[in-house]
């Protein structure tokens, strides 16, 4: 069935029909949640939440973007008012564990840290604007054009900070060169 | 960043006029740090793709579809209080409409201004309380 179908079938009722969607597109809200937030208990309560405001915008979708961009946009959102939320619960709790910086846990047990970690830990590190694109781009693998549309950004801006957070991310990943072979 | 850099960095995701397509594989073939710089971007580009995680935990559709049930039945309690608001509002507003109608015309028909004659209670003088043949009656 397609997303279109499905939409229908749960406005007629169909609770499976949703069900269906969330399963569709669990692993591309995954990917960017995870992307953005890192692996933590608050990525998942977002990515339940983009399924429940996709659900309450659901009679509103037109289909002018494709279900999965639609999600990806709000998934996105909901993740950089996380990241906004986190940094005012670091201005007033300095003391608190700060999130994205993750560098000392690195450096920590380089023993025995695996490839994907330090890469992931690495894109923790890099400012949210920067992490946005590098997450839709790379990790979800949409166009730019597509990274534009859900950013509601230029292409242009798109390809500068794509250009700039890679270069970036290159320094943040440069002392770990040996253990990533 | 160089210009060269730069048009290295965009081939990647955007596709170069054939000019800078040109300008770009002439650098390459006469710069060997500008290979191996292609080399490591392509290796981190391909490290950040596999570092993707691509599922939360188990049952993750099951407990969303959880909080759509919990949200539609929190809705519907809401949707019940709403009505019961919606069908008393017009009997309280009615009622209490009614109620200083009446005081205002208690007071208006006893010409005075007392929470007596508001409530049309019957005035009583301090000599009818102490009714002086009464007290003697008794005595």
């Amino acid at each position: 069935m397609t997303d279109g179908e499905l939409i229908k079938a749960y406005q007629a009722g169909d609770e499976n029909a949703f069900r269906t969607l969330v399963k569709r597109y669990e692993s591309r809200v995954a990917a960017t949640v995870i992307g953005m937030l890192g692996k933590c208990p608050e990525a998942e309560d977002v990515g339940q939440e983009t399924f429940i405001r996709f659900h309450d915008s659901i009679n509103k979708f037109r289909g002018e973007s494709t279900v999965g961009t639609y999600i990806t946009r709000i998934a996105i959102n909901l993740s950089l008012n996380e990241l906004k939320r986190r940094k005012r619960r670091r201005f007033l709790f300095p003391d608190e564990t700060r999130d994205g910086d993750l560098g000392h846990v690195i450096e920590d047990s380089s023993d025995r840290i695996d490839q994907k970690t330090i890469v992931r830990q690495a894109i923790q590190k890099l400012p949210p604007d920067f992490r946005s694109v590098i997450v839709l781009r790379l990790i979800d693998g949409y166009s730019t054009n597509e990274t534009a549309e859900i950013l509601k950004l230029p292409v242009g801006t798109v390809l500068s900070r794509l250009s700039r957070a890679q270069k970036k991310l290159k320094k943040i990943l440069a002392p770990y060169a040996g253990e990533l072979t | 960043m160089t210009k060269i850099e730069r048009l290295l960095y965009r081939s990647f995701d955007a596709e170069l006029s054939s000019e800078e397509q040109a300008i770009l594989d002439q650098a390459l073939t006469q710069s060997a740090e500008l290979r191996v710089e292609k080399e490591r971007l392509e290796k981190m580009r391909s490290q950040v793709q596999a570092s993707g995680e691509k599922a939360f935990h188990p049952f993750f559709a099951e407990k969303v579809m959880s909080r759509l049930r919990d949200s539609k039945q929190s809705v519907q309690e809401d949707a019940f209080f709403n009505a019961l608001v919606s069908l008393f509002r017009p009997i309280v507003i009615g009622s209490a409409i009614l109620f200083l109608g009446l005081i205002s015309y208690n007071i208006i028909r006893s010409g005075e201004i007392s929470l007596a004659s508001a409530f049309a209670e019957p005035q009583v003088t301090l000599e009818q309380v102490i009714d002086p043949a009464l007290s003697l009656k008794l005595e």
